[in-house]
């Protein structure tokens, strides 16, 4: 007799195994999981890897050029050991550098851009040559969305604007874009959050002095203000305020006009919360020399002539007609704001583009709670009051957002009524409700990707885009430890990296390779004067052998924070490359974010695996935080000259450090 | 009934060292771990020194464990159940948002599960080693061992992809007047039929998918319960006095029934200290979630307000488990 029982259970676990098979059919990935096999010897390599070009040249003689950027520094300090802050005043690997922190100051004090490329070029030169960190991979991200969707664009902060956007009618809810988020935010306060999803919904309603325009880079565009000039330092600056601009309140249902005390208050706002974004008006605005002023003293400070630069061209200006015809406004003007910067710094307007900088109504704040020192105001938690296109209608907490046009935007009601912001954390799902069209636009893990290629409803396409971000993995290496104080040995570890198996392993094939400290499409960016590593055992062999460091006493541990699985997957290749290559022994250590962060801060590791994600967009946000030496300078002057002979009248020309790029020449040395 | 009341003094007299314990306990083991949260919560590597040491300071961190631990307990028992320092809000605030979807969520689960699960057991125990019983039985077997979140995908995809019947995501939409905090019985107490449904199908997909996690095991302990009283000799001495039907399996079902509230008990306090998985799957925004975030994030006094809010839990849950025993079996002595 049969035994039911076993029939039964046969076919339950048939029945189990037929769809999960199916279900993971779906899910995995064709390439297997494990990284294959890296090179073995006989491939050759396409470039071949000259060890270590060293761009600077620390000789008497100066090399030919049609140009030299003379840079002076006074008095170099190196900062006391205990006052050393990671990613603030020194690099996360601790490597002394006198010659990058002045670069990176002459970084930020030049506004001529010209100047300020050749720069960020020369950095981007050293930073992969001195190896504090290793430059790994660039990521890109993937972004997926219907084809109904018209006008999209990505911004390298991942932020887009959805009144640039507009569903075409044949679309199933074409007045409603549906977006696909992953994690809930924490505050819609521009003063309060430093979470990138939490910025993205501020974008879009609250509003800047200057925006950048779709997914332009280059250069901001005017938004709140419609011109801006500087003084010749380029530590004041001058705004101009757009009139007829209102702020739209939804629960009392009125509009407030945008007046420039709203931009002073707006940045003294955020400096006294003192909160985790301030640092970013705080370090380098003066918010109590930060003023409204008047028509007739603008003019007065104009007539004494000011300097001001947009989409590439500069002019010296002296009267308000000139500035506003530069810009080419000839609307109403609500007010002016002087805005004091505590150095010269001219990045700034990159800065004023950021979240923290966002432009909050006097009348609301203080009419809810006003600012206090220290603390957040419970009522812009939630009731962010913009002058923006959207506005929000309700956050229902870990499921979703809705925010509706705004009816009084000054540049016009956007053409999509009504957003909503789906938070589906389970990727699958999300996958889910994007393939049956319930969500427009969704990020998708990379891992993912095969998922939603060729996926059609009705005539309709899912559209993979698969864009650059300005994420860049890298390794750093704790240079105030031994063997990676020796810069051979972080030369030879640098040689035994398969950074192609890591991109095809770990990203899934979907990032670049990186090329030092500034990411591909970031002004600045350069790759035809970097050292292009691969995977070569011979050069890594020999310069470990000429490093001096005996492979066998040597033990590293690569630590990386929790719940990130390219990190981990790094960590792991690294493992099995470095020990293979060079015969050292490597741990990998996953540890849990508090404490990983704490390692990281107080530099008790000896390599750490991360990403750096751009807080606003410009390359000394990551020139300044990834590779600052721990120097202090009394200042730092930058000359530009075409004689070689004219270098000695601005600097010591006995102990010079030259960086070359292409035909130009940067001298730094001791100011004369 | 005086037995019962004094029964209820006494245990509401446990309550207290029990907590005290769990609360000490919990505070001393996530304060010694060797890592400095104040950096998480200042938002990572790029925070400012000078804001962290306020932080520092806001949260008695600078102080000695011992003396944390005495302000953290006053603070307690007068109500103050802290800020959580990533949500920025009274702890007491972010419970109260999300533990009413986790109660609701084990209510209608407890419910499918208590519906389903006992017929099943008792259907498979009085046809034993038919075909229906072999079928129950890998039902509960497909319960038990396939993973939550795995079946939770394939009924989205079955229902919400597949079928278009119920929604993928989400917990429906609250009702105007806020009674209990739960949507599906307060849409009914505003007197919305229309809200009810609506509120109805989102919560149906989580929790038939936390209901067939744990009807396995009902559905089991419930049919081998029932065989034993099946075959007991009372049962055939009813039988013998005549009695069939309705009237002999009541007797069958009460005692059948004090194991399955031990399960039943087990099962509800799963589901209420975060059925995380589930609540990831379905953007259920339940205090799962928020523990876990709170953990990662080492969120004080998140953690803690969870730790306290889920002990209350279990030990109302044991109370009420022992009074049901103590009502359904007579034998039981208190």
């Amino acid at each position: 007799m049969v035994n039911t029982k076993i029939v039964a259970i046969a076919i339950a676990i048939i029945a189990i195994l037929g769809i999960a098979y199916y279900m993971l059919a779906g899910f995995q990935k064709p390439s297997p999981q494990t990284p294959t096999p890296y090179p073995s010897q006989s491939q050759t390599p396409t470039h071949s890897p000259t060890p270590s070009p060293t761009p600077t040249t620390q000789v008497p003689g100066i090399p030919q050029a049609s140009k030299y950027i003379v840079i002076a520094y006074r008095d170099p300090q190196p900062i006391d050991r205990e006052q050393l802050v990671p990613y603030s005043n020194i690099n996360p690997g601790f490597l002394r550098d006198p010659v990058m922190d002045v670069l990176i100051k002459a970084g930020r004090i030049t506004t001529d851009a010209e100047i300020r490329r050749i720069i960020y070029n020369a950095i981007q030169k050293l930073s992969n040559d001195r190896l504090s960190l290793i430059w790994l991979a660039q990521a890109r991200e993937v972004r997926v969305y219907w084809n109904w969707i018209k006008n999209i664009y990505f911004h390298p902060t991942f932020v887009y604007r959805v009144d640039d956007l507009y569903k075409e009618s044949y679309a199933p809810n074409p007045n409603k874009l549906v977006i696909g988020e992953s994690e809930e935010g924490h505050s819609l306060d521009p003063a309060v959050t430093y979470w990138g999803f939490d910025w993205f919904i501020i974008h879009q309603i609250y509003e800047r002095l200057v925006a950048y325009e779709r997914d332009n880079v280059e250069y901001v565009s005017p938004s709140l203000a419609v011109a801006w000039a500087h003084n010749e330092e380029s530590d004041e600056w001058y705004f101009v305020i757009r009139g007829d601009v209102v702020f739209y309140d939804p629960w009392e249902n009125r509009t407030i006009p945008l007046t420039p005390n709203d931009v002073v208050y707006s940045f003294r706002r955020v400096a006294t919360m003192h909160l985790d974004p301030s640092w970013l008006i705080e370090e380098f605005i003066n918010v109590d020399e930060t003023t409204v002023l008047s028509e007739e003293e603008f003019r007065t400070i104009l007539a004494n002539g000011l300097y001001t630069e947009f989409k590439g061209a500069s002019k010296k200006v002296s009267s308000l007609e000139e500035l506003l015809s530069f810009f080419g406004y000839s609307g109403n003007v609500a007010g002016f704001v002087k805005v004091k910067l505590n150095f010269p710094y001219a990045p700034i307007l990159s800065v004023l583009a950021t979240i923290p900088a966002s432009i909050v109504s006097t009348e609301v704040v203080e009419a809810h709670g006003g600012v206090r020192p220290g603390e957040e105001n419970p009522y812009l938690y939630d009731h962010p009051v913009g002058t923006g296109p959207y506005y929000l209608v309700e956050w229902a907490h870990r499921q979703y957002y809705r925010l509706k046009a705004n009816p009084y935007y000054w540049k016009g009601r956007p053409a999509i009524e009504e957003i909503e912001l789906r938070l589906v954390p389970e990727d699958s799902t999300r996958i889910m409700m994007l393939k049956k069209g319930d969500i427009d636009i969704a990020l998708v893990p990379p891992s993912l990707v095969d998922q939603v290629r060729d996926v059609t409803l009705d005539s309709n396409k899912l559209i993979v885009d698969v864009a650059p971000s300005f994420w860049i993995y890298h390794v750093t290496l704790n240079c105030e430890r031994h063997p990676f104080n020796n810069t051979l040995f972080r030369k030879a570890l640098a040689w035994a990296i398969p950074y192609d198996i890591i991109i095809s392993t770990a990203f899934n094939g979907l990032a670049d390779q990186a090329y030092g400290v500034i990411p591909r499409g970031m002004f600045g960016f350069q790759d035809d004067e970097v050292t292009r590593y691969t995977y070569n055992e011979d050069v890594a062999r020999k310069l470990l052998k000429e490093s001096g460091i005996d492979p066998k006493s040597v033990s590293i541990t690569i630590i990386v924070p929790q719940g990130y699985s390219e990190q981990e997957q790094i960590a792991t290749i690294l493992q099995s490359s470095w020990s293979k290559a060079l015969g050292i022994d490597v741990k990998v250590q996953v540890l849990s974010r508090p404490v990983f962060n704490e390692k990281l801060m107080s530099g008790d590791f000896d390599v750490q695996v991360l990403a750096w994600g751009p807080d606003y967009v410009d390359p000394d946000d990551y020139a300044g935080p990834l590779q600052a030496g721990g120097y202090t300078f009394a200042d730092v002057t930058l000359h530009v000259i075409t004689s070689a002979s004219d270098i000695s009248k601005y600097v010591d020309t006995s102990d010079i450090t030259v960086v070359t790029y292409r035909d130009i020449a940067i001298v730094i040395s001791k100011a004369k | 009934m005086g037995d019962i009341k004094r029964y209820i003094i006494r245990r509401a007299l446990s309550f207290l060292p029990t907590i005290l314990g769990v609360l000490i306990l919990t505070f001393i083991i996530s304060h010694v771990i060797p890592a400095d949260p104040v950096r998480v919560w200042a938002g990572g590597y790029k925070a400012r020194p000078e804001i962290i040491e306020e932080i520092r300071r806001k949260y008695h961190l600078d102080k000695p464990l011992y003396e944390q631990l005495i302000l953290y307990l006053r603070d307690v028992f007068s109500g103050d159940w802290g800020t959580s320092p990533m949500s920025k809000r009274p702890v007491l605030v972010d419970i109260a948002e999300y533990f009413p979807a986790t109660v609701e969520l084990a209510i209608v689960s407890s419910i499918l599960l208590t519906i389903i699960g006992i017929p099943l057991g008792l259907i498979a125990a009085l046809k034993k080693d038919s075909t229906i019983d072999h079928f129950i039985r890998v039902v509960a077997l497909i319960g038990t061992s396939a993973p939550a979140f795995w079946i939770a995908i394939v009924l989205q995809w079955i229902f919400y992809y597949y079928l278009g019947l119920l929604p993928a995501t989400g917990r429906g939409i609250p009702p105007i007047i806020r009674y209990t905090g739960m949507y599906v019985f307060d849409s009914l107490l505003n007197g919305s039929l229309e809200l009810f449904i609506e509120n109805l199908k989102h919560i149906l997909l989580p929790s038939i998918t936390l209901a067939f996690t744990g009807l396995g095991i009902i559905a089991r302990v419930v049919r081998n319960t029932a065989l034993d009283v099946l075959s007991s000799e009372f049962i055939d001495f009813a039988r013998a006095r005549g009695l069939w039907g309705l009237q002999l399996y009541r007797h069958v079902l009460k005692n059948a029934l004090i194991p399955v509230i031990t399960i039943l008990a087990l099962e509800i306090g799963y589901i209420l200290s975060g059925a995380i998985v589930i609540e990831t799957v379905f953007s259920w925004p339940g205090i799962g979630l928020y523990a876990v975030n709170a953990i990662n994030s080492l969120d004080y006094p998140a953690i803690m307000g969870i730790t306290l809010l889920i002990g209350l839990v279990f030990i109302f849950i044991n109370f009420v488990t022992d009074i049901a025993y103590a009502i359904i079996d007579p034998r039981v002595r208190l």
